[in-house]
């Protein structure tokens, strides 16, 4: 991705200089920004392109720093130097990373701004040869105050050959130096000492014998401490990188002592750190192994091919297995059905007894498969120390809380485990056994949840058709004054034929069905509750309509003024046509379609009327005279009048 | 227009024929006692109209037909006069309008002896002032209309007599079925009418009509309006004072007032003071 966007750059730089044409061997020159992962800045490199490759070829410069960025808080800044050739860093090149604060105040000095920096500083420099370290290379970390070094933090100092450290080593940070030796192929041999600061014989010395770390002696004063790491030749070995992975296989090999955060460990790691993080850019620009090279050897059991296949195994099934446990565990539908469902509150035991005793040491077992550790470590001594002893068998009584009985758990039979024993066979065959245990678990939980789910929706349904069905029967019952007879048996209909789809509802035995046809019925009786209150509302709804429709007239002769109610044709359309065919239409066998629309229809029936008050409608009063069916009356008024003949 | 110039002509002839020498007086004796007629039966259609044509303006177009007994035909009477009166009326507020115009009546000959002209015109000019009270439930009425009328007799020749009248009426009009006069109420309107009249010609009758009415009325619209009713009236007769005249009418009325304005302009009509 990121040769992609350099390569993106590149081709725009050419398109906009359009200095040469594509494929030529001339060089060009690129100034621009640049994105390598986390560093983000401007760039100015010569390249070439081949073939469509961009392949880095002469002076390189990358660099950030932002002023406003300083001034505002912090400016982490970066500015690296040097040259490629045929795409791989050649000769000597400087990286120089920051994290500097301001305290804004400025100077002029020879007619320049100057601003005093404080922070940390990460300089490195030193010359490659294809890609490779070659010469001395050094490294060093200071905190900043005031724009001058305060103090150095860390330093390291090796000498390379084509990529080979060469003869010693310095790592030295405020306290401590380490010092060491390699052969000449870069393997650590002989005493790798560190010296400290703080007090006179106090050191650490790890004692390689061509690579193999033979021990460690901690002093503190006067006592020392030898921890033994690999005491005996190797029957069988392999010769590593000295990185994260070499101290994890120490590590596993002493397990009393912590050596990891000893004080060599801690050097080491620190300088792997730095390395990595100019690798990671060369290796970004181009071919490059930027790498401190320190060799070490340790024993290899290779893995062979069944136990390749148990790997793989153990890498797909872990994860799985560990999802499942994880996310059932933080159900919070399940913590809460595990208080009332015992069988659920059984199924979530196993599956904490899964996590804590098969999934989360497998899970440390995954880390060391993904480092790629495995094959140095006696697979038997490593399983016995994940489980302290032998890894478990199956589930079958579940102790029960205090004074409970113990449950029996039924696992599931199909697969075949064998004698428990340190073997990633037995392990392979174990995560599966978690792995199928916990699929089955969140099944049978998912059912059950959904089940409780499916309860909650039948209490909410029958909850909202309940205040549905006493709303129906509140209108049908009330007496509106103004309210016709043919108003009140619609609304006695109505409640009738919600009563009706009430009593199928009751009378259905199958849940799923049931549940269906209740959230349908929702609906339905929403839309009978609807058009119940529109039939509720006409008087008030025709009284409006009357009093909008009457006009104050001078009336000369008796010198008072006078109601008159006006376009009586429109008014007469809505109150003795359209309404009361509206109700007519309205039975206990009505569908749930048709009372939707009769519902609608009252109410876009009221708000065509009443705008049609304000609307000049002689023609249309003129049209109406002769007309009486409701359906040509209501396509006149704009209005749809509904269909009775459409399907439930 | 027309009846207006008419008018002035009219009062124009007058002046002439006065100053000309009236042919003298013929001498009236006044009986010792008044005298009452036998009382006349009339039949009355009338149209009243008052079509408005602005906010506060109406014109007034009245109609009306009146018939009188004779001897061939009793109690409803053939043609008597017709009138046509017409006014530019003035709603000054709720309670107070005025109106003022002319009229031409047309005056048919029902003396079926008599030998004079068949058809005579009669002017006038008339305002009058109406004050409307509500009163409880329902209105009071109180009408001054004042006309300067020229008549003149069915004989060949004969001059026109001006006079002034000076009426004042009182009206009631009391709905029946409804709380307030609104459409669709019955109501019934009693009412009294005194007509005094001024003029050379007036010399012992000034008193020329007082009219008692009761109608029952009912309101359609509050652009239409049917009533009818009975009318009682009794009048000095013009010539000898002594003697009273008498006339039992009915009376028919319908009243309308359209608006042909945009209904733009129509409201708000409950405005009228703004």
């Amino acid at each position: 991705m990121k040769r992609l966007t350099l390569h993106l750059l590149a081709f725009i730089a050419v398109l906009t200089l359009g200095t040469s044409p594509l494929g030529a061997q001339t060089l060009q020159e690129y100034s621009g920004p640049l994105e390598i992962g986390k560093y983000k800045g401007r760039a100015q490199y010569q390249y070439r392109v081949d073939s469509g490759d961009t392949i880095l070829d002469g002076a390189f410069r990358f660099s950030r720093s932002n002023l406003q960025s300083l001034l505002k808080e912090v400016d982490t800044s970066f500015s690296i130097s040097g040259s490629f050739t045929g795409n791989s860093p050649r000769g000597p090149l400087q990286f120089r990373f920051g994290t500097y604060r301001s305290d804004s105040i400025t100077d002029v000095v020879g007619m320049q701004y100057t601003l005093k920096v404080s922070g940390v500083q990460h300089e490195a420099s030193g010359s490659l040869d294809s890609g490779r370290p070659h010469g001395q290379w050094i490294h060093t970390v200071s905190r900043i105050a005031g724009s001058e070094v305060a103090r150095d933090l860390f330093s390291s100092s090796v000498a390379y050959r084509n990529g080979i450290p060469q003869k010693s080593f310095r790592l030295r940070d405020t306290t401590d130096i380490l010092v060491g030796r390699f052969l000449r192929n870069g393997v650590a041999h002989d005493a790798w000492t560190l010296y400290t600061d703080t007090g006179a014989g106090a050191g650490e010395e790890w004692v390689f014998d061509e690579g193999r770390l033979r021990y460690i002696d901690i002093s503190r004063g006067a006592s020392s401490d030898r921890i033994p790491v690999w005491s005996q030749p190797f029957a069988n070995s392999r010769t590593i990188d000295l990185d994260a992975r070499f101290l994890k296989l120490i590590q596993l090999n002493t397990p009393t002592t912590d050596i990891t955060s000893g004080k060599v460990s801690r050097l080491l790691t620190r300088n792997n750190h730095y390395y990595s993080r100019i690798d990671t850019i060369l290796s970004a620009l181009g071919n490059s192994a930027y790498r401190p090279g320190f060799r070490v050897r340790v024993p290899w059991h290779p893995l062979d091919a069944a136990d390749s296949i148990r790997v793989r195994q153990l890498r797909r099934d872990i994860p799985v297995a560990a999802r499942i446990a994880r996310e059932l565990l933080d159900n919070a539908g399940l913590k809460i059905l595990e208080r009332s469902d015992t069988e659920a509150g059984l199924l979530l035991e196993v599956t904490r007894m899964f996590k804590d005793d098969y999934i989360d040491p497998s899970e440390l077992l995954l880390e060391y498969i993904e480092m790629g550790i495995l094959e140095y470590i006696p697979r038997d001594q490593l399983i016995a120390r994940l489980w302290t002893g032998n890894p478990p068998g199956r589930i079958g009584e579940v102790p029960g809380e205090a004074a409970e009985e113990p449950q029996n758990y039924r696992d599931t039979e199909e697969v075949e485990l064998g004698t428990p024993s340190n073997t990633l066979e037995y392990l392979a065959n174990l995560v599966g056994y978690a792995r199928g245990n916990l699929q089955r678990i969140e099944e049978l939980l998912t059912a059950r949840l959904n089940a409780e789910r499916q309860e909650q929706e039948f209490a909410r349904t029958e909850e909202r058709l309940i205040v549905l069905i006493d709303d129906l029967e509140a209108l049908a019952d009330s007496l509106v004054p103004g309210s016709t007879v043919q108003e009140h048996q619609a609304l006695v209909a109505i409640r009738q034929s919600a009563e009706n789809r009430l009593k199928i509802y009751s009378s259905m035995g199958n849940a799923g069905e049931k549940l269906a046809y209740g959230t349908d019925l929702l609906g339905c009786l929403g839309a009978l509750d609807s058009l119940a209150k529109e039939i509720y509302r006409l008087p008030q709804r025709r009284q409006a309509i009357r009093e909008a429709y009457t006009d104050q007239v001078w009336n000369p002769f008796t010198a008072t003024l006078m109601e008159e109610s006006v376009k009586k044709r429109i008014t007469s359309a809505y109150t003795e046509i359209l309404i009361p065919e509206t109700l007519r239409r309205i039975d206990a066998e009505i569908t749930c379609e048709h009372a939707e629309a009769a519902g609608n229809f009252l109410k876009s029936a009221f708000r065509r009327i009443a705008e049609l008050r304000d609307e000049d409608t002689s023609r249309l009063e003129r049209r109406l005279r002769r007309e009486d069916d409701p359906e040509i009356v209501a396509e006149l008024l704009e209005l749809a009048f509904p269909d009775k003949n459409q399907q439930e | 227009m027309t009846g207006l110039r008419n008018s002035i002509f009219s009062v124009l002839a007058l002046v002439t024929i006065s100053i000309a020498g009236v042919r003298a007086q013929e001498d009236v004796i006044l009986p010792e006692k008044s005298k009452y007629k036998e009382p006349v039966s009339k039949v009355w259609v009338n149209t009243y109209g008052n079509i408005r044509i602005s906010k506060r303006l109406f014109w007034v177009a009245q109609t009306h037909f009146r018939f009188q007994e004779t001897e061939n035909t009793p109690f409803v009477g053939q043609v008597g006069q017709v009138y046509n009166r017409h006014a530019i009326g003035y709603i000054y507020n709720k309670s107070f309008n005025t109106a003022l115009g002319g009229v031409l009546r047309i005056n048919f000959n029902t003396d079926e002896a008599s030998e004079g002209r068949k058809v005579v015109p009669e002017w006038r000019i008339w305002h009058q002032y109406q004050f409307a009270m509500p009163v409880s439930s329902f209105m009071v009425y109180h009408r001054i209309r004042i006309e300067h009328r020229w008549t003149q007799g069915f004989a060949e020749n004969s001059e026109y007599i001006f006079r002034n009248r000076w009426r004042y009426m009182l009206r009631l009009k009391i709905p029946l079925n409804k709380p307030k006069l609104a459409p669709g109420a019955w109501y019934v309107a009693p009412e009294t009418e005194l007509i005094m009249q001024s003029g050379k010609k007036v010399v012992a009758s000034p008193m020329e009509d007082l009219r008692i009415t009761t109608t029952l009325g009912y309101i359609l619209t509050p652009r239409l309006t049917m009533a009818a009713g009975l009318m009682y009236s009794q009048g000095q007769d013009l010539v000898n004072g002594g003697i009273y005249k008498q006339n039992w009418t009915i009376r028919c009325h319908l009243y309308f007032s359209p608006d042909f304005r945009k209904v733009r302009n129509k409201l708000p009509e409950i405005h009228l003071t703004d």
